[in-house]
């Protein structure tokens, strides 16, 4: 797989940032260590990154920037799940779910307080609901599927995948990336990486 | 183990003590401990001999210490020899004899007078070399100075690197950071020395990169230096130069190839 990269030097006459940022942010574990790249050119050892990932999590950092610690940006960036467990009224008041979408998952998911995990399994269920992608008793398949599957596999999956063939619904959790041949007259309705749904949901939590 | 009751271990001659937790534990002759201690002060003053990890507040290593597994402690003091076998976390570490961490070091300052070994890499916060350390992987601090020698098998990387150059080369595979400086110091012992040395102009630091915003270097060798601004001294000899900003020779220096970007 051929992907498109973009070399320090360049990457630095984009974005502004200097030497001095880039090496304190990929210390801090902003810019993980896998994503830097080595190969040999003919001016020397180089170092690139894939232009697709740098560049987003680049703008990221810097909008961030403005009153949050480079320790508070490292903790969204960490695949870790945060450990903080909010009250369903928390969840509402900072608009992470609404209130009315909140009180339908937890009829079926009852709960004082929601961990991560919990979080981020409503936050996928009010995601669709408000998008009007599935239907109530879908999207409580997904949770199911979501949960039974980080079960087994002692882990979040890494994708949900959410596939729709003459009306009928199927939901499909990946616990590794990669490809998926669904049959041609099935329907993707919608995919969920879900690191970058943990990215986004923690965004919302700072 | 019942918490309210924990013990001080005390071993004055020879003595041998199964792994558990205790308040203090003190080796003045020849200890041997069979597993893994939890206590809040530990110290070798003979010779210690742990054979599982070791976690403290303090400890404190006057003769010699071998410890097979892990450490961790709120502040770690070498003044005779420690040997630790897995990863070391420590708030503190101060060296002044010799120490050899066969994992990471992970902690805040760090000040070495002695001799250190780590077989990994070092995260800290501020690190301070007066004698001389050797890191297997990276070296990562907030600020780095040093006066003594170093060996950096990876990216040694800080805000600050202040080299105070030694008779003795250092080098770093890569370096990277914001302000990096080194240079020849001309301050008592070494300005005797420099009278003999100047002569040769071998170079006292040595990597194949050096990236940051402000670069100042003497008697360096480097394959690649980019920077903003870059200040090149005498006896430096670099392969390709690429800055941004400016840059400065204020002596002899040898380049390759000089671009600006």
């Amino acid at each position: 797989m051929s992907e498109d990269l973009i070399s320090k030097k360049q990457l630095l006459e984009l974005t502004g940032i200097s030497y001095g940022q880039l090496y304190r942010w990929k210390r801090k574990g902003l810019i993980p260590e896998d994503w830097f790249i080595r190969k040999a050119t003919y001016t020397g050892q180089e170092t690139f990154f894939a232009r697709s990932q740098i560049l987003p999590r680049i703008s990221k950092i810097l909008n961030m920037k403005e009153g949050a610690s480079l320790d508070d940006i490292a903790d969204v960036f960490s695949p870790e799940p945060d450990d903080a467990a909010l009250t369903p009224d928390e969840i509402a008041e900072k608009g992470i779910i609404a209130a009315d979408v909140l009180a339908l998952y937890l009829q079926d998911q009852p709960a004082e307080r929601l961990a991560f995990d919990d979080l981020l399994a409503a936050y996928l269920f009010s995601s669709v609901l408000t998008s009007g992608e599935l239907l109530l008793s879908e999207a409580r398949v997904m949770v199911d599927v979501y949960f039974t599957s980080a079960i087994k596999q002692g882990s979040q999956p890494q994708t949900l995948l959410l596939l729709r063939k003459l009306g009928v619904f199927v939901c499909i959790a990946l616990a590794e990336a990669g490809g998926v041949t669904p049959d041609r007259d099935a329907k993707l309705i919608r995919s969920f990486d879900i690191s970058e749904t943990t990215e986004e949901l923690k965004l919302k939590l700072v | 183990m019942n918490d309210h009751h924990v013990s001080d271990l005390k071993i004055n001659g020879q003595g041998t003590a199964p792994g558990c937790k205790y308040n203090l534990v003190r080796i003045n002759g020849g200890g041997k401990i069979d597993g893994d201690i939890v206590c809040d002060e530990c110290l070798v003053n003979g010779s210690g001999d742990v054979a599982g990890a070791v976690q403290c507040n303090r400890m404190n290593v006057n003769g010699n210490a071998k410890i097979k597994g892990a450490v961790r402690a709120e502040n770690m003091t070498v003044q005779g020899h420690a040997s630790v076998g897995g990863d070391v976390q420590s708030g503190d570490l101060t060296v002044r004899g010799h120490a050899i961490f066969g994992g990471a070091f992970s902690g805040g300052k760090v000040h070495i007078l002695g001799n250190t070994e780590i077989a990994q890499k070092m995260d800290a916060g501020e690190v301070k070399i007066a004698g001389a350390c050797k890191t297997g992987g990276d070296l990562n601090a907030e600020k780095f100075r040093s006066t003594g020698q170093f060996t950096v098998g990876g990216l040694l990387s800080a805000d600050t690197i202040d080299i105070q150059l030694s008779w003795v080369k250092s080098t770093a595979k890569e370096v990277g950071g914001e302000t990096i400086t080194a240079r020849m110091g001309l301050k008592g012992l070494s300005a005797i020395r420099s009278v003999f040395t100047s002569t040769t102009n071998a170079p006292r630091f040595e990597a194949s990169v050096i990236e940051g915003n402000d670069i100042t270097l003497e008697r360096t060798k480097a394959d690649t230096v980019r920077g903003h601004n870059v200040t090149l001294g005498a006896g430096c000899s670099i392969g390709v130069v690429e800055y941004s900003g400016t840059l400065k020779k204020t002596g002899a220096v040898n380049i390759g190839q000089e671009r600006k970007v």
